[in-house]
């Protein structure tokens, strides 16, 4: 994987944050955020002067069991060509199920039967991409009875069997660790590392003793702790902080750039 | 032969075409009068304005006052505004107290999720703005406005003084027709007289407008923009605050000196934007870019 | 267990969370819960960003108003999240919550197309 750096969720609200902000060295949208006919005049912007633009989904739905909507592959497809991205992502999850659409990242049982269907439906999804294609862990809220595997032998096989990239967010590692009790680091140590594409930092927000990937507050110390115990394994590629509500200053949000960069710097 | 109130066809025409020109002179010299008339007798130094809200009102009225509250508080990164020309609140905390009008500004933003700057100027500009009272009282104590009462005086004045004439005039067109007497003059002249109403209102264009600054008052607005460059160059840092505040509390947000935030509060493409930049001599009655003109429905 | 069978489940947890179906066996029930509200919170936040004109309009009624739309009217697939805003402003009109189409909006989508 080459250097992506440190980057940061290109969003409309804060796009002139974005193109302004020093020390921008790659930027991810949300690709069903994007026509495919016209790219945003900052994006536009990051472009000519070089900064990748990786498109990230969040619809695909790669773990659901019924057919896969290949026309939200498609439309993936024609954003990461509209921006010439090294790389496209989506997440280990189901979105739709039974008509009903959830808005959000559901968790799939981690079983043989779905890591098949999961493994199928990246493999269909891989022939229609043309970029390599990167997997990210969710943050969930509940969980699955009867799981046959660990969330990191189900993702290191999923790797194995489809080849491949891992987008390793640490903030929904922390919140599975404070929510379902999971253990941050001894998951990094089963995951192939090596296979790491970026890394994702957020914030989120505790309320009723419930620890909410919001992606809307401040990013804990305790997350940046999770990408320091990343960072002492390997050195990831990319780091991107996300933030997609609540937008704080230009200031803050280059103050939260700059202490991804001091882990990194620590462990350098 | 008896001559209709005692004057002949003639006698009359002559009479009319004299009144029919008085309003537009009144309007005219109403203008002029009233503008020196509320004016100070020595010269006021822009720069003991209170605030540079005071100068944005005087300048451009409630519109642009409006546009003037939220370039300062992007400045102070209490409000974001994208590439969109979509504002949205930063949830910054502030170590200088809220104006009510900065408050107001927020809070509209906040109410409205991500407007764009033309919708908030555009609501706050149409109902009655806190803190804009004290702004007036202010202005007008400084005598730099022309009061709202005098303006409106000089144009009931106006408006009576043509609704007589053409009564008058209606009035001898139907004794005129009653007599079977030649009315051809007479109607050509009434037809005239509401041409001269246009006139008189263009004339008194000043009187109708949002604000009305005193001679004073537009020397303060020249002064103002002429600080403006220098301001601007020298300490970048201490007055740059003051700086972008004043620049678009002159010319609007077309003069914003941030030309990212420029583009996107003003796209260039936009209706011919009265260029704020011009600087120099006629900034009052530029009305920027969304401040829609006549009417005085600033409230307050 | 089949392809068909994990769909059934999946669509069986669906239904739990967002159409007041019952917690699927083995699952937590306190759980649900939890995901339930975050899911609806999430809704609810995006249909405030795509029509803010009614929060404004609903101001502190906006929450238990949408929360009870989003009950009894979950989001099917190929109901995209601006149509289900509009169709919560519907079922708003028709409650009279809301009077008449609002202006301010269309004369919003009016300005963004113009740049």
């Amino acid at each position: 994987m080459e250097d992506l750096g440190v980057g940061i969720g290109w969003r409309s609200e804060i796009d002139l944050s974005v193109e302004r902000m020093a020390g921008v060295d790659f930027v991810e949208v949300v690709a069903e955020n994007l026509h495919t006919d016209h790219l945003p005049e900052s994006l536009r912007v990051l472009r000519e002067r070089g900064v990748p633009v990786l498109p990230h989904a969040v619809s695909l739905s790669l773990g659901g069991a019924e057919p896969l909507d290949t026309q939200r592959v498609e439309h993936l497809a024609a954003v990461a060509r509209l921006v010439d991205a090294p790389l496209v992502s989506d997440h280990v999850c189901f979105v739709r199920a039974g008509g009903l659409d959830s808005g959000h990242l559901m968790p799939l049982p981690r079983t043989r039967e779905a890591l098949d269907v999961l493994v199928a439906n990246v493999k269909t999804a891989q022939s229609i991409v043309d970029t390599p294609f990167a997997l990210e862990n969710i943050a969930a809220l509940l969980e699955w009875p009867d799981a046959e595997l660990t969330e990191a032998r189900f993702l290191s096989e999923l790797v194995e069997r489809t080849d491949c990239l891992l987008l390793i967010d640490v903030a929904n590692l922390y919140a599975n660790a404070r929510n379902l009790g999971t253990d941050p680091a001894a998951m990094l140590d089963e995951l192939p590392l090596e296979r790491l594409a970026y890394v994702h930092v957020a914030g989120g927000v505790e309320v009723n003793g419930v620890y909410h990937d919001t992606h809307a507050h401040a990013v804990p110390q305790e997350v940046l702790d999770v990408l320091g115990e990343l960072c002492a394994r390997r050195r990831p590629p990319g780091v991107l902080l996300e933030r997609d509500d609540l937008y704080p200053t230009d200031a803050e949000l280059a103050g939260e750039l700059a202490s991804i960069r001091d882990v990194l710097a620590a462990h350098a | 032969m008896d001559e209709p109130w005692g004057l002949s066809g003639e006698q009359f025409l002559e009479i009319y075409a004299a009144a029919m020109f008085a309003p537009l002179m009144v309007a005219a010299i109403g203008a002029l009068v009233i503008r020196r008339l509320a004016d100070r007798a020595e010269p006021f130094d822009h720069t003991n304005l209170p605030t540079t809200y005071h100068l944005a009102y005087l300048a451009g009225g409630c519109a642009r006052l409006v546009e003037t509250v939220i370039a300062e508080l992007t400045h102070r990164q209490l409000l974001r505004i994208n590439g969109e020309g979509r504002l949205s609140t930063t949830g910054s905390g502030t170590d200088k107290p809220l104006d009510p009008l900065e408050q107001e500004v927020l809070d509209t933003v906040q109410r409205k999720g991500t407007p764009s700057a033309s919708i908030v100027v555009t609501a706050l500009a149409d109902g009655p703005l806190l803190g804009l009272d004290r702004i007036q009282e202010e202005l007008l104590r400084d005598r730099l406005v022309v009061p709202a009462a005098w303006r409106m005086r000089v144009r009931r004045t106006v408006a009576g003084l043509y609704l007589a004439v053409l009564t008058i005039g209606l009035a001898r067109l139907i004794v005129g027709i009653s007599l079977d007497r030649p009315v051809g003059s007479l109607l050509g002249m009434l037809f005239g007289v509401l041409l001269l109403t246009g006139g008189a209102l263009v004339a008194a264009k000043g009187l109708t407008q949002e604000v009305l600054p005193t001679r004073t008052g537009r020397a303060v607005i020249e002064g103002a923009t002429a600080d403006r460059p220098r301001r601007l160059s020298l300490d970048a840092d201490s007055a740059a605050l003051p700086a972008i505040a004043a620049a678009v509390g002159i010319g609007g947000f077309a003069a914003h000196p941030d030309v990212d935030v420029r583009h996107a509060l003003a796209p260039p493409s936009a209706p011919p934007a009265s260029s704020g930049d011009s600087g120099g001599s006629s900034c009052s009655s530029s009305s920027g870019s969304s401040c829609g003109g006549g009417g005085s429905s600033c409230g307050g | 267990m089949s392809r068909e069978e994990l769909a059934e489940q999946q669509a069986a947890l669906l239904r739990a969370l967002l159409a007041g179906g019952e917690v699927p066996p083995g699952f937590d029930a306190e759980r649900l819960r939890v995901e339930a509200d975050a899911l609806l919170a999430k809704r609810r936040r995006v249909v405030a960003m795509l029509r803010p004109d009614l929060p404004e309009a609903l101001g502190a009624r906006y929450r238990e108003l949408f929360d009870t739309y989003g009950r009894a009217h979950p989001r099917h697939v190929g109901t995209g999240m601006r149509a289900d805003a509009n169709a919560f402003a519907d079922w708003l009109r028709e409650r009279g919550e809301i009077s008449a189409p609002p202006k301010r909006s269309a004369l919003a989508r009016l300005l963004r197309r113009r740049d």
